[in-house]
């Protein structure tokens, strides 16, 4: 919600930053891509922070695995 | 591999005008249009006669002609004519995929099962309460890469020093709390008394708001994300000090 009717450009503001944010996730994810296939067998080691991706995972390693069954 | 009977985002209604627009989605080749009445139609993107893509054609009245021999397809898959000929063969239709425009946001279902549920509101979009504006990025990497990003946003005190982030120690640090409801999962961050990022002093204060001390605020973080791959960001940056008599002062979603 904009707060602020003074300020009416906030939403485009918002909007440059959010694509310049995103840009920068592009560039360390496709380096982080592009390395997992220099090194496709490598072994990754999990950290606190990787708590909430790993529940997502599982989620979808779960419904992934439900899909197969009833197309099989 | 993917779930498939979920609702998955194709596109954006701006992205459906007068063209039709190629995608490939859980590595399917689909191709979009906006069908006469305005419906959005999604088809496989593969002509039936000798496998061109539909994508290449236009958009007519009643469907969408190959742009190879003009074969015309319905905005549900059948071939309704056929160039040169009366006969139209048994057989000759492309898949169709169950689409559902909905708050500028084009989901598809890729699944064999019928949709048991309509495709999610996201009210922010055509609420007049809040701004929107919205883009596409596309990114040479796995979903489930982008997926760990969204959800994890330690990362912000390294990657986004420039627009979102700030002190490492800050965000590496913030209480961070975990939950599941359902297939869903919910990442909630509290940084308390840390700095205003870059991205925030830019857009969201005034210059009079930022004197009071850009040490002094408290910032919160939640993260949601559902198998379809959608995460909706919720954060809140609240002056310290004047949190008693102005408890929010901005906050913004985005798919």
């Amino acid at each position: 919600v904009n707060r602020n009717p003074a300020r009416p450009d906030v939403v485009q503001k918002v909007y440059e930053g959010s694509a310049f944010t995103f840009d920068e996730d592009k560039l360390i994810i496709e380096a982080q891509y592009a390395n997992m296939r220099r090194f496709p067998d490598a072994p990754q080691v999990n950290i606190g922070a990787d708590a909430g991706p790993n529940r997502a995972r599982r989620i979808i390693e779960r419904l992934t695995s439900a899909t197969a069954v009833q197309v099989g | 591999m993917f779930p498939l009977n979920q609702w998955y985002v194709a596109g954006f209604s701006w992205d459906l005008r007068d063209k039709p627009l190629a995608r490939t989605l859980l590595n399917q080749p689909v191709v979009l249009f906006r069908a006469a009445g305005g419906r959005v139609a999604a088809l496989e993107d593969r002509c039936c006669h000798r496998s061109a893509p539909l994508s290449c054609g236009s958009i007519e009245e009643r469907g969408i002609r190959c742009g190879y021999h003009g074969l015309l397809f319905s905005p549900g898959g059948a071939c309704i004519e056929i160039p040169g000929q009366l006969r139209i063969p048994e057989g000759a239709c492309v898949r169709e995929y169950t689409v559902e425009e909905r708050d500028q946001v084009v989901w598809i279902w890729m699944g064999a099962d019928t949709p048991t549920e309509r495709a999610p509101a996201w009210p922010w979009h055509t609420d007049p309460a809040y701004g929107f504006k919205g883009d596409t990025v596309h990114y040479k990497a796995p979903f489930q890469l982008i997926h760990d990003n969204l959800l994890d946003l330690s990362h912000l005190g390294y990657v986004h020093l420039k627009t979102i982030g700030g002190n490492a120690a800050v965000h590496t640090s913030a209480d961070m709390q975990v939950e599941s409801r359902g297939d869903s999962v919910r990442v909630v961050r509290h940084m308390p008394a840390c700095e205003p990022p870059p991205t925030y002093l830019r857009s969201n204060f005034s210059p009079r708001t930022c004197t009071s001390g850009p040490e002094a605020w408290t910032r919160a973080q939640a993260r949601s994300t559902t198998p379809r791959g959608v995460a909706c960001t919720c954060t809140a940056s609240t002056p310290s000090r004047r949190r008693r008599t102005r408890p929010a002062s901005t906050s913004g979603r985005s798919p």
